[in-house]
């Protein structure tokens, strides 16, 4: 009788999520040739490259899809969280000149203006501009 | 001349990981691919190196898969 030279591995998709069986099959790569199959669950086959240890393949696979799936389900409770740290130590990373630029455009835009515009109306007198105010009650 | 077919079900394989395969290995065969029943059907002919015939597909196979865990 001819010794099995792979092993075929039955997956409950209800366990195990795909993109972590992938992941596994991945990190199997190395050493054995793995292919996969949809049947009514998760379909594994794992040829090993060198002979021997079929059984060991097979509960070390198992293992690293376990440890697979954990970190999988954790890293998506926290994907929230990781996006929300990345995106601020983003906007914490740029340069202090960008800040500095805007204000010197400010003040070029205002020396542009020239001293007899006056855009903010800083050099309208107290008196005119309360008076303006007073119109505008009496009305 | 032997020809080879290899289904890759779409559920796990996706179709860029594939065509990224088959362009690294480009020129040691010929290759053709079609969408069938939900799966992507890779027609692999003309095998320049002998050696290789027996271990391609699983060769293949796995660097479809290789390329899937680049594109993640």
């Amino acid at each position: 009788m001819k010794k099995s030279k792979k092993v075929s591995i039955d997956l409950s998709q209800e366990y195990y999520p795909k993109e972590a069986v992938i992941i596994t099959c991945c990190q199997f790569l190395r050493d054995n040739y793995v292919f996969l199959e949809k049947r009514k669950d998760i379909r594994v086959m794992l040829t090993p490259k060198k002979a021997g240890g079929l059984q060991k393949i097979e509960r070390e696979f198992r293992n690293e899809l376990i440890n697979n799936t954990l970190r999988y389900y954790i890293s998506q409770k926290n994907k929230g969280i990781r996006e929300y740290i990345v995106k601020t130590a983003l906007f914490c990373s740029q340069p202090e000149e960008a800040a500095d630029d805007l204000l010197l455009k400010e003040l070029e835009g205002a020396q542009a203006a020239g001293w007899q515009e006056d855009p903010l109306g800083i050099a309208i007198p107290w008196e005119e501009k309360n008076r303006k105010n007073k119109d505008k009650k009496k009305k | 001349m032997s020809i080879m077919e290899i289904r890759f079900d779409n559920f796990f394989y996706a179709a860029p990981a594939i065509k990224k395969a088959i362009r690294e290995y480009n020129g040691l065969a010929d290759f053709s691919c079609k969408e069938k029943n939900r799966c992507t059907v890779v027609t692999v002919g003309n095998i320049r190196e002998r050696g290789l015939v027996s271990l391609f597909k699983q060769e293949f196979s796995n660097c479809v898969l290789s390329m899937m865990g680049v594109l993640k």
